[in-house]
């Protein structure tokens, strides 16, 4: 499955870890100063630096322009898996993957509205198997419940959520108290059990690091 | 006798217990008694009857600049007994002199304390266990005694640096960006050093006024890479090198006759080096400033984390004293001495650019595989160029001591700057003109900036510095309605454009805090009606700042009702009457903050007060209100502020 960042500590609880230590992925990609969050430059900087980002694309062209820069060790030495976002059903916008790609593909449908849960596929030999649920931090703010899962929670393999970091509007309503990560994780795997593996989506994915090795050194 | 180490080092004494000692001496008798032996131990070698006593028992100050070669020779010493070095901040210096004084083929029985042998630090393993050590070393027995451990290794062969110990020719590679002037100096500098052989490469566009000479070669990347890929340039350098001895540095260096004397001096038996590196102020090579030049990560937990992301606490990044060390020391970039068979058994890691932390990952690096990050004392290298953000404090660290933020200023400097005593070298290069212009035509370059956002020509008429400058474009910032993170972010390359290249961790916590500030104030948000109350100083200097538009401003003096200031209509105390008091929110432009605020309570305790200042100070972005006072602390140390204008250059 998707590489963790970080080894979960001898004995440690599934379901004690924090948000921040969860494995993550990139939203935009890793994005600064040279390469603009959602550019194949940014998305390239975070394979790079071995974090798997979302890859946005409209079809079938799109895709296998990704997977090239995606497949080579140029860009994703350590060969984590290349999560596609489409605006409709995988097996629909690319029904069929070239044999050469030897990389895990997973594909989000992120055609539902913005404050749904989108199905989460992986491509398994020659079809894409939904398996886990994408769950937008405006799911989240909406309610969760049960019957937002894509796959029932016992089947459940993978769930990624957004981080409250993807709110990039100030003029959106300022988080309510007490919303944080730590809170929609809890959420979260309170729906899908202990087994689901859980990765947290973060735009600000070099922050988190900052963060994470503040902590880690104190 | 034993090694000894200056005090301030805060070494704590092994507990090895002299009997103990003995026993394990005695154990081994028939070993020692086969070879010449050396002992390089903090512990005292008890006498013991038919012991062969150690042909050379070493006794001197440990420090950064420790080395066993200048006495002992380069893998010859076919026995050495090493106590308690785990007791010393420089464990990892002596156990890398002891593995290259012991002969291949030697024995060397370690003794020290048990938990110090399996608790290391920083996560890495026990020294005689890391990569580099592992390579050439066997360990043949392991014994405990009372709580010592009593480990015997044979080198079963030479080690890595053995192949090229006696190469003594030098590999100078120098990166380049853009013309480089100060770089062909260096180069004739370079041809001129009585070294045996020399060659110079350098990485990147060659510089004019080069000498045109054999020795001379230029390689570059196959692009251009904005970011600035220096890990790359230096890894090809090292690649290309002819010599096993290479000096990587940055082209803002002067190098002097006295670099061959220093570099002959240390010896051939190092792994990574730096020198000391300063700046001097004024000329004459008065009042010099340390340069980033070894620096040390404060800390001994989360370093794997830190490593693997290639992400680090700044705030635990110390200058140490030069003969001081931790294995979290490390080379700042600018300036490596480093052997090029050792350096390609690393390689610095070209998935980090320029700014990216890569000199603190190749430093731990190094150190967690058994190489050593460490000083050549010998000479001080000059920088022409001031880091930017160091001219006046620093994070330093003595033995027992962090500061973080010291002033490195000396009273002299001070006092020169005061009565104009000394000729102080600009800070920046550029004239006072073109150094506003370039901050103007950077701001006014950010994406989506609309024409009245820009900043005017003319913005800068009343400044004559870095501080007011700078703080015209503070009070631009605040004017902006910044709504979004991509907006945010664009403001911040701006800065990192004009200023420094902090790295991206870093600019990301400076966007998410002002996001965060923003939404304070927008405890404004909830108001679709904001009243201002006040038409003084304080109004005109803020209430653009405060990031929303006044449907009218109160004022107590009926003479004025009606009339307009800056675009807003001036009323009475009775046109709140009208106003939906859950929807609106009074902002007081006064110092009399107290007074107005419990009237309009009295009256309308529905309607929200706040004071001015709370609303403004989360509109500032913080990283420019602290460059702003930077550059104020910086005018008072450094009188010169811009180099000359062509006018005066002329006349």
């Amino acid at each position: 499955m998707i590489p963790q960042d970080r080894p979960a500590a001898a004995g440690q609880s599934v379901r004690n870890r924090d948000a921040l230590s969860l494995p993550v992925v990139a939203f935009r990609g890793l994005w600064d100063k040279f390469a603009a969050p959602l550019t194949p430059q940014a998305i390239c900087r975070s394979y790079l630096r071995g974090v798997p980002s979302l890859v946005r694309c409209a079809d079938e062209g799109e895709v296998r322009s990704a997977l090239e820069f995606l497949t080579g060790a140029e860009f994703n030495r350590a060969r984590l898996p290349v999560l596609l976002v489409f605006d409709g059903a995988p097996s629909i916008v690319v029904p069929d993957i070239a044999a050469t790609t030897s990389l895990d593909l997973f594909a989000i449908d992120g055609a539902a509205l913005f404050d749904r849960t989108y199905p989460i596929y992986r491509w398994i030999d020659t079809d894409w198997c939904p398996l886990g649920t994408y769950i937008p931090i405006s799911a989240y703010l909406r309610g969760l419940t049960a019957e937002d899962l894509a796959v029932p929670a016992d089947e459940t393999l993978v769930v990624m959520f957004e981080s409250v970091n993807v709110i990039d509007d100030v003029r959106l309503s300022p988080p309510p108290e007490g919303l944080n990560d730590d809170a929609v994780y809890a959420s979260v795997r309170s729906l899908v059990g202990a087994t689901a593996e859980v990765f947290r989506v973060s735009d600000l994915v070099e922050l988190d690091w900052l963060q994470q090795r503040i902590r880690e050194a104190a | 006798m034993s090694l000894s180490e200056d005090r301030r080092f805060g070494r704590i004494a092994s507990a090895i217990p002299q009997d103990v000692l003995r026993s394990i001496l005695v154990a081994y008798r028939s070993t020692l008694g086969g070879a010449p032996w050396v002992h390089c131990g903090y512990e005292a070698l008890p006498s013991i009857d038919g012991l062969r006593t150690p042909v050379l028992d070493i006794s001197v100050p440990v420090d950064n600049v420790f080395r066993l070669g200048p006495t002992l020779g380069f893998e010859t010493s076919p026995i050495i007994v090493t106590t308690g070095l785990r007791s010393s901040r420089f464990a990892a210096i002596l156990f890398w002199e002891v593995l290259h004084a012991l002969a291949v083929d030697g024995v060397w029985i370690d003794i020290d304390e048990a938990t110090r042998c399996t608790q290391p630090r920083h996560g890495f393993d026990d020294y005689p266990r890391r990569e580099y050590f592992a390579d050439c070393l066997t360990i043949t027995s392991v014994d405990e005694r009372d709580g010592v451990l009593v480990q015997t290794f044979r080198k079963t062969r030479e080690t890595q640096l053995a192949p090229t110990i006696d190469d003594c020719g030098w590999t100078f590679g120098i990166l380049t960006a853009g013309a480089s002037p100060q770089a062909a100096r260096m180069a004739a500098a370079i041809l001129d050093l009585n070294l045996p052989n020399v060659e110079v490469i350098f990485c990147g566009p060659r510089p004019a006024g080069v000498p045109n000479d054999p020795r001379v070669s230029a390689i570059d990347l196959e692009e251009p890479e904005p970011r600035g890929w220096i890990t790359r340039k230096k890894n090809l350098i090292a690649k290309r090198a002819r010599y096993d001895n290479l000096c990587l540095l940055h082209d803002r260096y002067v190098i002097t006759p006295d670099w061959a004397d220093a570099l002959d001096a240390y010896g051939p038996c190092y792994s990574f080096l730096t020198l000391p590196q300063v700046y001097y102020a004024a000329v004459d090579k008065q009042f010099p400033h340390r340069y980033p030049d070894y620096q040390v990560l404060d800390q001994d937990r989360g370093i794997q984390g830190a490593l693997a992301t290639g992400v680090y606490d700044a705030d635990r990044v110390f200058h140490p004293d030069y003969d001081d060390f931790s294995e979290t020391a490390f080379c700042c970039g600018g300036i490596y001495l480093a052997r090029r068979s050792l350096w390609n058994l690393v390689r610095q890691n070209e998935a980090l650019f320029h700014c990216e932390w890569e000199d603190i990952s190749f430093g731990v690096e190094c150190q967690r595989r058994g190489l050593p990050h460490r000083v050549n004392p010998f000479v001080v290298a000059e920088s022409t160029t001031p880091h930017p953000l160091l001219l006046t404090r620093m994070h330093t660290l003595s033995a027992s001591h962090a500061e973080r933020g010291r002033l490195h200023v000396s009273a002299e400097q001070e006092a020169a700057a005061r009565t104009g005593s000394a000729t102080f070298k600009p800070i920046i290069t550029r004239n006072r003109q073109q150094y506003y212009e370039s901050i103007r035509q950077r701001f006014n370059a950010i994406e989506g900036l609309e024409p009245h956002e820009r900043l005017a020509p003319g913005f800068a008429t009343s400044c004559n510095g870095l501080a007011d400058v700078w703080a015209a474009v503070e009070r631009h910032v605040s004017s902006l309605r910044l709504t979004t993170r991509d907006e945010i972010a664009q403001l911040a390359y701006f800065l990192c454009d004009s200023v420094y290249k902090w790295p991206a961790p870093q600019v990301l916590s400076m966007i998410k805090r002002h996001e965060e500030s923003l939404g304070q104030s927008s405890a404004l948000r909830r108001f679709t009606t904001i009243v201002g109350w006040g038409t003084g100083s304080a109004f005109q200097a803020n209430h653009r700042l405060i990031g929303r538009d006044l449907a009218f401003v109160i004022d107590s003096e009926p003479a004025k009702w009606g009339s307009i200031i800056d675009g807003v209509t001036i009323r009475p105390f009775s046109a709140l009457t009208s106003l939906d008091g859950v929807r609106t929110a009074v902002v007081v432009f006064s110092c009399f903050y107290d007074e107005i605020a419990a009237r309009i309570r009295a009256e309308r305790p529905d309607i929200a007060v706040v004071p001015y200042g709370a609303v403004v100070a989360s509109q500032r972005f913080q990283p420019l209100v602290d460059l702003v006072a930077y550059y104020a602390e910086v005018e008072r140390y450094y009188p010169r502020l811009f180099g000359a204008a062509r006018m005066e250059l002329a006349a």
